[in-house]
């Protein structure tokens, strides 16, 4: 099953347009989003949460069609955003309290266990607090009404690799249960390489893949080849290239070249070669 | 929605305070001073702008948006702002009768007259300054709400000038009617104001 499904969603903007994307994402897996800036990540995360209507297609979150009309189903989903904006005078407890009022599901406990483990300082003021503890607010708030889906849109960026890295031993923890789903943006690949089980390349508003992290391994391979060598490749089996003094590096779909000896590539290498690839 | 309420009055209370000191100080000041209520009713005409500098807050800290990713309603957010606009006349209002009832600077139909302006201006305000804000935003809406007033100013004046006569006569004749009839007109402006603003907000992209 399902905790999100995208089928055929088109919106376009000013100057950007969301060009018929389809995604899956199976339930007790975590998927990564990965885009330059402006590729739609966010304006897929606002589609998912009935912040903005799509143009046309359809959206099915936890079984919800129409979150704007029928919002209740978030109490099952933790959200972070690139900016955890809350009225900037407030102290964490104060948040919590609000909170409260708003999450039926609202677990003060779970909450006031997340403010000691992350360390989120109780005495200072929310505009007092560092990016860092801005950021670990949303996620004690997003995990404290028991989320059954957590979607998370460039929340680890501009943190340090601790704190980073803590938030992903306790999203990587969140699904051990099967029920739950991560949908997550970033820059930062090295985070969704370690974290994710399913990548999804978003490029202009379009997907160019949405593979198993595991899978990319297995598919996709490097090469470093002389002018001639690369003549001999197959077209086909070329996903990118890049000329440097010493030679080209390729990246390929192994299955399409068996004979030679290809090295291993990440997910990074792969997302850049795949968008430099679009561009020639 | 408690969350919603929690979060304003805890906001009037850290970060109003002094606005919050001198509405109440005003509303003293009209109770003290005999037959003299325009304090009064001015400081509930500043109590109601405190829902905009309130607006203005959430608009700086992006709280609005934020809201967009929680089980709320968007209609939610504009009933929070128009109940806790009532609550707020209408605790200065009692505050206001009780005042005046130990200090007994006025007689009891200038202390009623007062506290139905009290009632009818804030509403009124309200109505007028809620959905002009939701629809510009704080900033912009400052502009358009000036110019709502300077042309209900005039329209007032206008009246005033060619039909004041009239209105007195008709105020000496049937004041229960006038009075009831413009009763229900401040109630109606602020209903269709409230449903106007919830079209609004549903619609706009945060």
């Amino acid at each position: 099953m399902s905790a999100i499904e995208i089928r055929n969603i088109n919106k376009s903007y000013p100057g950007f347009e969301l060009k018929d994307l389809n995604l899956d994402l199976p339930e007790g897996t975590i998927m990564g989003l990965v885009g330059e800036n402006g590729a739609g990540k966010s304006t897929t995360m606002k589609l998912l949460l009935g912040m903005i209507r799509p143009d046309s297609g359809s959206i099915n979150v936890l079984g919800e069609t129409d979150l704007r009309a029928r919002p209740q189903i978030k109490e099952e989903i933790g959200v972070v955003m690139e900016d955890v904006s809350f009225p900037t005078v407030l102290k964490i407890h104060e948040i919590g309290r609000i909170m409260a009022g708003i999450y039926r599901n609202w677990d003060a406990d779970e909450f006031a266990r997340m403010v000691k483990v992350l360390r989120i300082p109780e005495d200072k003021k929310f505009f007092e607090m560092s990016r860092g503890n801005r950021m670990k607010t949303g996620f004690a708030c997003a995990l404290a009404h028991h989320p059954r889906l957590l979607l998370l849109d460039e929340a680890t960026s501009g943190l340090d690799p601790v704190v980073r890295d803590e938030l992903l031993d306790i999203l990587m923890d969140f699904t051990k249960d099967e029920t739950h789903s991560i949908l997550m943006s970033s820059h930062i690949v090295s985070d969704l390489e370690k974290a994710c089980d399913y990548v999804c390349f978003l490029h202009d508003g379009r997907v160019l893949l949405v593979e198993e992290k595991d899978r990319i391994r297995e598919l996709y391979g490097k090469l470093q080849v002389t002018p001639e060598q690369f003549k001999e490749l197959d077209p086909a089996a070329v996903i990118g290239r890049r000329t440097t003094p010493y030679g080209t590096e390729v990246i390929v779909r192994k299955d399409r070249i068996p004979a030679w000896d290809t090295q291993p590539v990440d997910i990074e290498e792969l997302f850049v070669f795949m968008v430099k690839g679009e561009r020639q | 929605m408690k969350g919603l309420f929690y979060k304003d009055i805890l906001m009037l209370t850290r970060s109003f305070k002094a606005y919050l000191l001198m509405a109440l100080f005003f509303i003293v000041l009209g109770t003290i001073r005999p037959n003299n209520s325009f304090w009064a009713i001015y400081g509930s005409f500043f109590f109601v702008t405190l829902i905009s500098s309130l607006m203005a807050i959430d608009e700086q800290s992006r709280w609005l948006s934020y809201c967009d990713i929680m089980p709320l309603r968007r209609r939610d957010i504009i009933n929070e702002r128009y109940l806790l606009t009532l609550i707020l006349t209408a605790v200065l209002n009692v505050l206001f009768l009780i005042l005046s009832m130990i200090f007994r600077s006025a007689d009891r139909a200038t202390v009623l007259v007062s506290s139905g302006m009290m009632l009818a201006l804030s509403m009124l305000a309200s109505a007028i300054s809620l959905p002009i804000n939701v629809k510009f935003g704080t900033a912009k809406g400052q502009m358009v709400r000036m110019a709502v007033i300077i042309v209900m100013v005039g329209c007032g004046m206008f009246i005033i000038n060619y039909a004041g006569e009239i209105i007195e006569k008709l105020l000496q004749v049937k004041a229960p009617v006038l009075l009831a009839g413009a009763a229900a007109a401040i109630i109606l402006v602020f209903g269709l104001s409230w449903l106007l603003s919830i079209r609004i907000y549903e619609k706009k992209n945060l």
